[in-house]
């Protein structure tokens, strides 16, 4: 899940199918634990009530004003899964071109197809990046062949106008 | 036109943040216009905007019909949004999922490669049982995709599959084993994930793919792979010793090699959970040894801007221009501490030589880390460390600025201290590492007892439980101890201060229960008694815990009684008017307890209210000189006559079963009901002798109930009788005596006394055991492998445990050995809490890979999902010959065809016999009107079922109901809709069969006329039909026709009401009136049918005109002789029958129905079922859902269904 500084989502994504109260409550606790936490202290975290189990981890990572969490299982490397946010981010920055926060509001479904190129059904599908950036190259193609007359396409364009004056 | 767009609708949402919820109600309430819309651009655009809502935790299963139409749409935008949506929101249970099935199916056959892979991404998260089942086949096929984007992706999604159907693993697992081989590398890792997380729980299926395993660990590059591969590893090779020989060359040079932190760590982890060092002898050592090194440069790691490479070296760009800058802290520390957690257990020494740094971590600032050191740390204390590691762990509660706590430069954020959760752990792991192995490394027990005090005083923490225990544990163990326990406790007692934290919620006020109990118990180290006294009675103790209180009053008298002891040796006039002044005083306080609302301390408040009267009535407040009271004299033998003693753990298990007592005998037989109470029955011989005593320790209380009820008898009989239960109880080793005068240090008492007994621990005695047999010995000694004797090394005085001193001796090492081996690394382990996650893979685990495949294992291939052109051939076949032998068969036997009912057997029966009888007139209207219905044309296209197969015919030959029936008479009906089509006219034809049931008598005349018919017209003028000289047994037929005037008021109730006249030889004319009740069904159209396809285009562009709802349920019950299918096919051809709609399609658990009505009123049914009921007597229970576009009516058609059952 992607939250921002205040705790407000940005993404979430539940591999296992828990009900919406739940995940809501999911968020919140796990910003509470994340967010106290300075910058300088380790990316891992255990101990969250909801979660249980000490098998459950908590792995984040902070960018600016966005914090990327990913709660896994023994069976993932703690590492492993630290870098896969690197790659995960990595993938937003060039299907977005400096990717920011807004990128992330406004194209909220975009991010989680980027998101289901890389982990799908709770398990890692692709690491490699430059395989992750054709995959969703080729969406977008499809993309614009097939919406250019549906109104996708144009709140796209309305975003991209939008997002270029957030730029300047 | 002027929807709001994903985006104009999270602008909104910013814009007004003050009253955000109004306005994503407002929202909220378009899209619900919006998603009904026939647009489908419209409403995957309602659908986005609702996924996102979801997000923020609003609920959207109310839309997941719309879902579905959305992800049916045929443009890949839909569909993605549309699958999206449905991954986001489906639950297991969302019932549209049935609907999903052909759709799915389709969509991952589909040429598109997006299309599939969007429908194999949004399978991965809602996949059900049912799904799983269908889909298995056509997944397992597409392992062999010619895209590799493809082929990974079904890789992944295969692991769900399995998850939900774990018949499929077997079946298809030599495909998945193939992709390990795969020209893809990404596919091979996917592959490897998938293999990974089954080998997880079963790693024993997956033994032989490690030569396969073992070419990718030496090949690959992909460290993300490596890491998975070794974290494989790790799960087979305590299955497999030998493959750590194999593996060890490649692992030990991968740790000294890899550039990968993760990688290197991952190694490290595995070689030490994987049991690596036993198995690989002298070079394990050496190989530990390196591991411990590599993981103290992790704990020594502070560079915490090191950037991590680690998957895809060089893939990863610079991101320092970037929106989002990226500060990588340095996790490897954490990582460190869990590895060496591990080690651990392995390898003590090794981590011993780190504990510098690891005792360094305990003060990181990071609350992960700290955890983690401590669990090491837990695992690591030993005598000589001890001492320090707990004041390590105490300065972690008390505030920096606190002057007990030690200020420390690295001291922890204030945050953290405060984190009570966090404090408590602490607490319960520094009473933990002191306590474990009988308190084996504590040395100084006066500094433990200043530890325990000082953590009550800790706020904002519940520990006083366990506080509580340890206290009262060490003071009765630790004889050396007492005193200065004592001091300590009444200096808790007497801490104001203390008293005054009762209200908080997180004080450790019952610490003070064992500050009681040990003043109380030992009260010979009491400086200052009445000052002790004073505090009991201080009047705070009211708001006190009830047990708490109870404790205060028993210990109030204790200590008051040694106080006469110690006042006994110089008694004169002067310390008895103190003496009475006091006593007078606490009497008076004890009121406080005496208005207790808990009953127990009530009780015992009086209890000793009284004793105090006793002794002021004794003792008289003037000088006297007879020296003390005898009363007073007695009274301290009650509460101190011998010393109380810990019970050894395994005490219990010593003592000896006498001869001739069998354990497991039943003392009295158990009731009949009882029996079944399979615990009882599980019982072991030592619990049984555990109940066995208790019984007898309530005996002694039984025995003063007993005499007051027998208070009737002989005084003398009873002291007879008493003496003979002591007699009789002194041979019995099982009866705790109480009052051993052996034992006793002073005890010249008399022995009823004894009977306030109210000490809290029961003395086990083992003076008046029987000299043993070495069979029971022998017997006893088996069963005890858990407890460990408690250690008592020389300089703490420990008081001694009780145990039977005819019980084997503690010689078995091995015992003893391994129980230490166990203690001794026992970690903590906090409270297993509960997780929202459910383990959902319990089946899957269970699957073994190991057997082959058996013949009759086959993937499930279910015909019903040929594709529908296919279907509709096929179908179109097989009409053509049925309506060819139909023909055939009609020309020779008329009946032989429709033999299907009795009822309607008998109908044509009476066609044939009445038509003779019959006028002409009445002979050609029934040729006009009743034509055969298995020569009805049926419409070309089926109702596409193959799998079960609903006879058309049958279902829509009429349904007979009987109307009336007498001794005479039986009248049956049947009624057929005439109108062909939507429009029409509604007319229908009613057949009414009337039997004359006697075998002998005939009847003369017969009139059957129809009088009255509401809603409907009776169309002809021949009201009344009359019969002459039905003979016995014989049938008559009446046809009616009839249309509907107008719409009824009452879909449920349409009547048509019949007379009936009758005469049979001499006996007087019979009049009967009868209604004929007319089944909202009859109104449906033969010809409404749908495909699939057609349902789901019809749902989806009118879906929002079936407004109406109504459910019905049905049970069947299922034979023993019948198997569920042809009761669930029998099932469902009923209801289709009882409501004429026809069966759209046909999904394993659901099927979809169809109808329309002569009026044009639509009905969708949904009939799921479900089988409950134990193996003997199994019931069906179908649940139609009806959606409709008239109210009444699918009230109407509903109440149908439910008449059934």
């Amino acid at each position: 899940m992607i939250f921002n500084n205040h705790g407000k989502p940005r993404l979430s994504k539940f591999y296992q199918q828990i009900d919406i109260a739940t995940q809501q409550a999911l968020i919140e606790e796990i910003f509470s634990l994340v967010s106290k936490r300075p910058d300088t202290v380790c990316n891992f975290l255990e101990g969250s009530k909801l979660l249980g189990g000490k098998d459950t981890r908590v792995i984040y990572r902070h960018y600016a004003t966005l914090y990327f969490v990913f709660v896994v299982d023994e069976s993932e490397s703690e590492l492993g899964i630290l870098d896969l946010i690197q790659v995960f981010v990595e993938s937003l920055d060039r299907c977005f071109e400096n990717v920011c926060e807004l990128d992330l509001i406004f194209h909220f479904e975009e991010v989680h197809h980027i998101l289901s190129e890389i982990v799908q059904g709770g398990m890692v599908l692709e690491t490699n990046m430059t395989e992750i950036v054709t995959a969703i190259g080729e969406l977008n193609k499809m993309k614009k062949k097939n919406g250019a007359i549906s109104a996708g396409s144009l709140s796209l364009k309305a975003s991209e106008t939008l997002r270029s004056s957030f730029r300047n | 036109m002027f929807e709001k767009s994903l985006t104009d609708l999270i602008r909104g949402i910013r814009a007004n943040k003050k009253n955000e919820q109004k306005y994503i109600s407002a929202c909220l309430q378009e899209i619900r216009n919006e998603v009904k819309s026939n647009d489908l651009d419209v409403k995957a655009n309602a659908i986005a905007k609702l996924t996102y809502l979801q997000m923020f935790g609003y609920d959207m299963s109310w839309a997941s019909f719309h879902v579905v139409e959305v992800m049916s749409s045929s443009k890949f935008l839909h569909k993605r949004t549309g699958y999206l949506a449905a991954a986001q929101s489906f639950q297991q249970d969302t019932d549209v999922l049935m609907l999903c099935t052909n759709l799915t199916k389709k969509d991952i056959a589909s040429p598109i490669a997006l299309d599939v892979s969007v429908t194999v991404n949004g399978l991965s998260h809602f996949l059900t049982p049912d799904l799983a089942q269908v889909l298995c086949q056509d997944l397992v096929s597409m392992l062999n995709h010619s895209k590799p984007y493809i082929r990974k992706k079904v890789v992944l999604v295969l692991y769900k599959v399995f998850l939900k159907f774990p018949e499929g693993l077997r079946l298809s697992f030599p495909r998945l084993k193939d992709k390990l081989e795969d020209a893809d590398p990404s596919v091979v890792s996917a592959a490897v994930n998938v293999i990974c997380e089954l080998a997880r729980k079963n790693p024993k299926n997956y033994l032989s793919l490690a030569p396969q395993l073992y070419k990718l660990l030496t090949n690959s590059s992909n460290n993300w792979m490596l890491i998975k591969i070794i974290k494989l590893f790790g799960a087979l090779t305590p299955l497999e010793p030998r493959l750590v020989k194999k593996l060890l060359p490649t692992i030990t040079s991968l740790i000294q090699t890899t550039p990968a932190m993760s990688l290197l760590y991952e190694c490290i982890y595995t070689v030490i959970i994987g049991g690596f060092f036993e198995h690989a002898g002298e070079a394990g050592n050496a190989l530990a040894a390196t591991c411990a090194n590599k993981l103290r440069t992790f704990l020594e790691d502070t560079d915490q801007n090191r950037k991590l490479r680690i998957i895809e070296n060089g893939q990863m760009g610079n991101s320092e221009n970037h929106g989002l800058t990226h500060p990588c802290v340095s996790p490897v520390k954490y990582i460190g501490l869990l590895a060496m957690g591990k080690l651990l257990d392995t390898h003590p020494k090794l981590v011993a030589e780190h504990r510098d740094l690891i005792m360094e971590c305990i003060d990181d600032a990071d609350l992960s880390i700290r955890l983690r050191a401590l669990d090491i740390v837990v695992g690591m204390v030993n005598r000589k460390n001890l001492m320090e590691i707990v004041k390590r762990l105490i300065s972690h509660l008390v505030p920096a600025n606190d002057p007990d706590g030690a200020p420390d430069a690295t001291y922890p954020p204030p945050s953290a201290v405060l984190d009570p959760q966090y404090r408590a752990d602490i607490i319960h792991r520094i009473v933990f590492i002191c306590s474990q192995n009988s308190y084996h490394n504590v040395t100084n027990f006066e500094w433990y007892i200043t530890v325990l005090v000082g953590l009550t005083y800790v706020p904002d923490v519940t520990v006083g439980d366990v506080l509580t225990n340890q206290i009262m544990d060490v003071g009765v163990r630790v004889k050396s101890a007492r005193e200065f326990s004592v001091k300590q406790m009444f200096r808790i007692l007497s801490d104001k201060q203390f008293f005054e934290n009762v209200n908080l919620r997180n004080s450790n006020i019952e610490v003070l229960y064992a500050a009681a109990w040990i003043c109380g118990e030992y009260s010979r180290f009491l400086d200052d008694i009445p000052a002790t006294l004073e505090c009991l009675l201080n009047p705070a103790v009211v708001k006190l815990p009830p047990a708490t209180q109870a404790v205060f009053v028993q210990n109030i008298i204790k200590i008051y009684a040694y106080w006469i002891r110690s006042l006994a040796d110089d008694w004169n006039i002067e310390v008895q008017m103190e003496f009475v002044k006091v006593t007078e005083i606490i009497q008076e306080k004890l009121t406080i307890y005496c208005r207790s609302a808990d009953l127990e301390v009530q009780e015992r408040a009086m209890n000793v209210r009284e004793i105090f009267s006793l002794i002021l009535d004794r003792v008289p407040n003037h000088p006297a000189e007879d020296g003390m009271h005898p009363v007073l004299a007695e009274l301290p033998n009650l509460f101190c006559a011998y010393e109380l003693n810990p019970v050894a753990p395994k005490a219990q298990k010593k003592v000896p079963v006498p001869q001739g007592l069998d354990l497991d005998a039943w003392i009295n037989d158990p009731l009949p009901a009882l029996t079944d109470d399979s615990d009882v029955e599980d019982r072991s011989p030592e619990l049984a002798s555990l109940d066995f005593e208790s019984t007898d320790k309530t005996s002694k209380r039984r025995k003063g109930k007993k005499a007051a009820v027998e208070s009737s008898e002989d005084e003398e009989e009873i002291v007879r009788r008493r003496q003979a239960r002591l007699d009789a109880r002194k041979g019995d080793p099982f009866y705790i005596m109480s009052d051993t005068k052996a034992k006793a240090p002073v005890s010249s008492v008399d022995n009823d006394l004894d009977d306030v007994d109210s000490i809290p621990i029961v003395k086990l005695t083992m003076d008046d055991f029987d000299s043993l047999d070495k069979r029971s010995r022998k017997k006893t000694k088996k069963s005890k492998h858990k407890s460990r004797r408690a250690p008592t090394p020389p300089p703490p005085v420990y008081a001694e445990e009780d145990a039977p001193e005819n019980a084997a001796p503690d010689s078995d090492d091995e015992d003893q050995k391994l129980a230490k081996a166990k203690s001794r690394y026992t970690s903590y382990r906090g409270n297993p809490s509960s997780s929202v996650f459910s383990s959902e893979d319990a089946n899957l685990h269970s699957v073994d890979l190991s057997l082959p495949l058996g013949q009759d294992e086959k993937l499930p291939q279910l015909q019903a999902y040929m594709s529908p052109e296919e279907l509709q051939r096929r179908e179109q076949i097989r009409f053509k010959l049925e309506k060819k032998a139909a023909m055939e068969n009609k020309s020779t036997t008329k009946e032989h065809k429709s033999k299907k009912t009795k009822g309607e057997d008998k109908v044509r029966k009476s066609k044939k016999k009445s038509s003779k009888s019959e006028e002409g007139k009445k002979k050609s209207s029934k040729k006009k009107s009743s034509p055969d219905p298995a020569s009805l044309p049926l419409p070309p296209q089926d109702d596409g079922i193959s799998a079960v197969s609903v006879d058309v015919e049958e279902v829509w030959a009429p349904n007979l109901h009987s109307a009336y029936e007498n001794d005479d008479l039986e009248v049956i009906y049947g009624i057929k809709l005439l109108s062909k089509q939507e429009g029409d006219e509604a007319s229908i034809e009613v057949h009414i069969a009337i039997t004359n049931k006697s075998s002998t008598s005939t009847v003369d005349s017969l009139q059957i006329t129809a009088s009255e018919m509401h809603e409907f017209a009776l169309e002809g003028d021949e009201k009344t039909s009359t019969y002459n000289n039905v003979l016995a047994k014989a049938t008559v037929e009446v046809v009616n026709h009839f249309t509907m005037k107008h719409q009824p008021e009452d879909f449920t109730s349409m009547l048509i009401g019949y007379e009936l006249q009758y005469s049979i030889a001499d006996e007087p004319n019979v009049e009967q009136r009868f209604n004929l009740q007319v089944p909202v069904a009859s109104f449906m159209l033969e010809s409404a049918q749908l495909d699939p396809q057609g349902f789901a285009e019809m749902l989806s562009e009118r879906g929002h005109d079936f407004s109406h709802h109504s459910s019905a349920t049905v049970t069947f019950p299922i034979p023993n002789d019948k198997s569920k299918g042809d009761v669930l096919t029998y099932g469902l051809e009923t209801i289709s029958r009882t409501t004429r709609l026809h069966v759209v399609e046909m999904v394993p658990g659901a099927a979809s129905l169809y109808g329309k009505s002569v009026q044009g009123i639509e009905v969708a049914g949904l009939l799921k079922y479900s089988i409950t009921g134990d193996e003997e007597d199994q019931i069906a229970n179908m649940v139609l859902e009806l959606k409709c576009t008239d109210d009444q009516f699918v009230q109407a058609l509903a109440s149908l269904v439910s008449n059934l059952s």
